[in-house]
């Protein structure tokens, strides 16, 4: 008898064992699909908009940590931004840099509008010097 | 006695040319996975109830050694991890480096490619199975160190579908669940099966944080992208 019912008890005990380890691997998807609602939509909407900036964010009113949203940049092209060899190609060699940077996927945004800036930079000269040079010969 | 192996070679040239043809062809038609890369999203939710986004674009290359994270939101910067140290680069010139704890043989991306992934790669660690439990196509393996090796780690629990690893649980000395991750949704790109969904609860006291890593347009062995696959940090 005493066999018995330490059989019995042994074996609810296995058998629990056994239910709980498999039941461990699971979790509730819709408190998870709850969780980050806000931060699906916001993960659309950038997606959907190239131009997203810190105004956008904070109008979307997803609260983010501080250190995300202190770090924030505004998606707009400023000086720090510009990679000289790309305004290099741009600016002294338009043709071959067009090749080079323009239409070349391994490029970055910036560096393709550093390229024509660096276009418009010498289209810009060429006009104002030009006329000059014109004078001088004639 | 170099007559006898000439007599040999000549004797056995074709079963020989056969031999070393066959053991070539496996070499000739099988592909190596190198490097992979993909567009992935990061939300994560802290224990303070703060939540946050990351946007943008990993890559690795297991003979470069580092895993680079072009990260386009909510900031621009580029992230390299190494096996000993973390490179925070932003506009290409402000570096910050921190120590790193991560062992990229470990990595999602290097178990995946390396064919590691079912196991989470422990077979190639010193850790053993300590027990097996079978649930219809359900596998939970339950994995331990030897007592040798033994200092503050305790066991890990893995759990595969269909061969596939979908659920990882990580456990302290004190047997206390330090982490559960779910791998889900898997595509198989040019021979390689990643989970293009994964799920981390880590737990901290009686709270836990939660991150949810989705990955998209998975590309194995793209030629392109040199620049990011071998990032050169920038001197500062």
């Amino acid at each position: 008898m005493k066999f018995f019912t330490f059989l019995v008890i042994l074996l609810f005990t296995v058998f629990s064992l056994s239910a709980s380890q498999s039941s461990l691997f699971s979790y509730n998807a819709d408190e998870l699909e709850a969780q980050f609602q806000e931060l699906n939509e916001l993960e659309n909407n950038i997606q959907n908009s190239h131009d997203l900036n810190y105004d956008n964010l904070i109008g979307s009113g997803v609260c983010l940590n501080n250190s995300s949203t202190s770090g924030i940049e505004s998606s707009s092209f400023s000086i720090d931004d510009m990679d000289w060899g790309a305004f290099a190609w741009g600016f002294c060699c338009c043709p071959i840099g067009f090749f080079v940077v323009a239409i070349n996927d391994e490029k970055t945004n910036d560096q393709k509008l550093s390229y024509w800036i660096g276009v418009g930079v010498n289209v810009a000269l060429n006009a104002i010097s030009t006329p000059f040079v014109y004078r001088s010969y004639y | 006695m170099i007559l006898k192996i000439d007599f040999f070679v000549k004797r056995y040239k074709r079963i020989a040319a056969i031999f070393i043809i066959n053991s070539f062809i496996p070499f000739l038609f099988s592909q190596v996975h190198v490097r992979i890369e993909a567009d992935f999203s990061l939300k994560e939710s802290f224990i303070d109830s703060t939540q946050k986004l990351t946007i943008g674009k990993v890559y690795y290359d297991k003979s470069y050694k580092q895993i680079v994270y072009n990260i386009s939101f909510p900031e621009k910067k580029v992230i390299v991890i190494t096996d000993s140290l973390i490179y925070r680069i932003k506009k290409n010139k402000n570096v910050s480096i921190s120590k790193s704890n991560s062992i990229l043989q470990m990595s999602i991306f290097n178990l995946a490619l390396n064919g590691d992934l079912p196991y989470y790669g422990l077979k190639n660690t010193p850790y053993i199975i300590a027990d097996i439990e079978n649930n219809d196509n359900q596998v939970i393996t339950t994995w331990k160190l030897p007592e040798a090796y033994k200092q503050n780690t305790g066991k890990m629990a893995l759990m595969q579908v269909d061969k596939k690893l979908t659920g990882l649980i990580t456990f302290n000395a004190e047997d206390e669940i330090v982490s559960k991750q779910f791998f889900e949704e898997y595509i198989n790109v040019s021979g390689v099966d990643f989970p293009s969904k994964i799920v981390q609860f880590m737990y901290v006291g009686n709270k836990k944080e939660t991150k949810l890593t989705t990955y998209n347009n998975i590309i194995i062995n793209n030629l392109k992208s040199e620049d990011f696959y071998n990032y050169s940090i920038p001197v500062y």
